[in-house]
């Protein structure tokens, strides 16, 4: 869902640009550009966002409309660039294309002004990340969690190898310290994406050497447990009536998922 | 050569095949040994050099310098039980960096080698407490003469050797 600013549905092409910056902008998104242009409003032939510098942190909490759409827009080209926006500080290359988009106006609970995808002839996304990018984040994540227990972090190395074309394996080798110990340890899962664009992790795992080995596993099992098979959808908006045609996550030096998607 | 009961402190990697090992001895404190080829895949240390292990060693001293030759290792107690819980081990981890803090090298402290003693066997039968670490910290500075009435134990380290462990805070509010 889109989050648009104003109390009033848009009116013209204009209007709509600006409420869906001010829109964005009121959640902590800082948009680039908005671009709507031709066609003759509601109808309207290329709505263009580009969120490039953005930045999202785990703290952007997006809306779901509470009432059902009151009006709609059709879009002929509808894009959603970034290049990259930054993810909790890490650079992700973002581009979604679709045509002949329908996108309904709708409010949620507190009235505010929602756009949200109903349906598309046809689209492509793709969205890539550095390894080293999400390395330097996962880094940071686990230092972050570690360092509540009194662990150190020295050293964070991830890893994917390709499974499926819808499943990759990840490992991540962390060196940690905690008062005179010094561990290795190795994480491994495997991560699969289903035809919501949900994540689902399994098959966790911790290895390593020696008696801390053992301990941080002991340490880990719970949080194990919690995350086994639980899904995390990727996107922060529904799709619908719109479906997955075909996708692919590709797991090298980047890790890209590519879908194609449209409306049945 | 001489022998010695001693409490494994920490483990170093030297070479590809060597160790430095730090020692908290009954005769001689903490004292750091080479373990000649402990990381090659046959050593003769296979299975006996881990931390916590208390041992008997057999070492030979050098005369140029604080780091000795480790000849020999009996594992006398390995604390299984000290290794089954992740806060245990931290626990006996921050015990060992506070003796470490406190000792000078090839200085025989005879109390505090009973003292870290007691606290691994405790940490081998009972499970790890804010009591056991603070009980720990109190018979520390009592023994080497810094307790005070008005301070805990831990602002009496703390004031004496400049700093505490940096993890302890975070191991303090794991425990109950």
């Amino acid at each position: 869902m889109l989050p648009l600013s104003g109390t009033d549905f848009p009116d013209s092409s204009p209007t709509l640009a600006a409420a869906l910056a001010r829109g964005l902008e009121n959640h902590g998104v800082t948009v680039r550009t908005v671009q709507a242009e031709g066609g003759a409003f509601p109808a309207i032939e290329t709505l263009r966002l580009d969120l490039t510098g953005a930045n999202i942190t785990r703290d952007l909490k997006l809306s779901h409309e509470s009432a059902p759409a009151s009006a709609e827009i059709r879009v002929a080209n509808l894009s959603l660039i970034a290049a990259p926006l930054l993810l909790e500080n890490t650079p992700v290359q973002f581009d979604l294309h679709a045509t002949h988009a329908t996108l309904a106006l709708s409010r949620n609970s507190d009235g505010q002004i929602l756009l949200t995808p109903t349906s598309v002839a046809d689209g492509t996304l793709t969205v890539a990340t550095a390894r080293i990018d999400l390395e330097r984040l996962a880094h940071s994540l686990i230092s972050e969690a570690a360092g509540k227990q009194g662990i150190q972090i020295k050293e964070t190395r991830l890893g994917f190898t390709q499974i499926t074309a819808r499943a990759v394996g990840f490992k991540a080798e962390i060196s940690a310290k905690m008062f005179v110990m010094s561990a290795k340890i190795a994480v491994t899962g495997k991560l699969e994406i289903d035809d919501k664009l949900e994540a689902r992790i399994s098959n966790l795992g911790c290895t390593g050497e020696g008696m801390i080995a053992s301990a941080a596993n002991a340490l880990l099992k719970p949080h194990f447990q919690r995350l086994e098979g639980r899904t995390f959808p990727l996107l922060a908006i529904r799709l619908g009536e719109i479906s997955l045609r075909d996708f692919a996550i590709i797991a090298g030096e980047t890790l890209q998922i590519r879908a194609h998607f449209g409306t049945a | 050569m001489e022998t010695t009961p001693a409490m494994l402190l920490r483990k170093t990697k030297l070479t590809e095949t060597s160790l430095i090992i730090t020692w908290f001895t009954a005769a001689h404190g903490k004292i750091k040994t080479v373990a000649k080829g402990a990381r090659a895949p046959k050593s003769r240390f296979a299975g006996s050099l881990d931390l916590f292990f208390d041992c008997e060693i057999d070492l030979v001293r050098s005369k140029k310098s604080e780091l000795h030759i480790l000849r020999e290792v009996v594992v006398k107690n390995a604390h299984v039980g000290l290794r089954s819980e992740f806060d245990r081990v931290a626990a006996a981890a921050y015990f060992v960096e506070l003796i470490e803090l406190v000792t000078e090298p090839d200085h025989p402290a005879p109390e505090l080698y009973d003292l870290l003693q007691r606290a691994f066997f405790h940490l081998s039968a009972n499970a790890a407490s804010k009591r056991a670490l603070l009980h720990f910290e109190f018979e520390l500075a009592r023994l080497l003469g810094i307790q005070h009435p008005s301070a805990t134990a831990a602002i009496a380290l703390g004031r004496t050797y400049h700093h505490l462990p940096a993890a302890r805070a975070g191991l303090l509010k794991r425990l109950l």
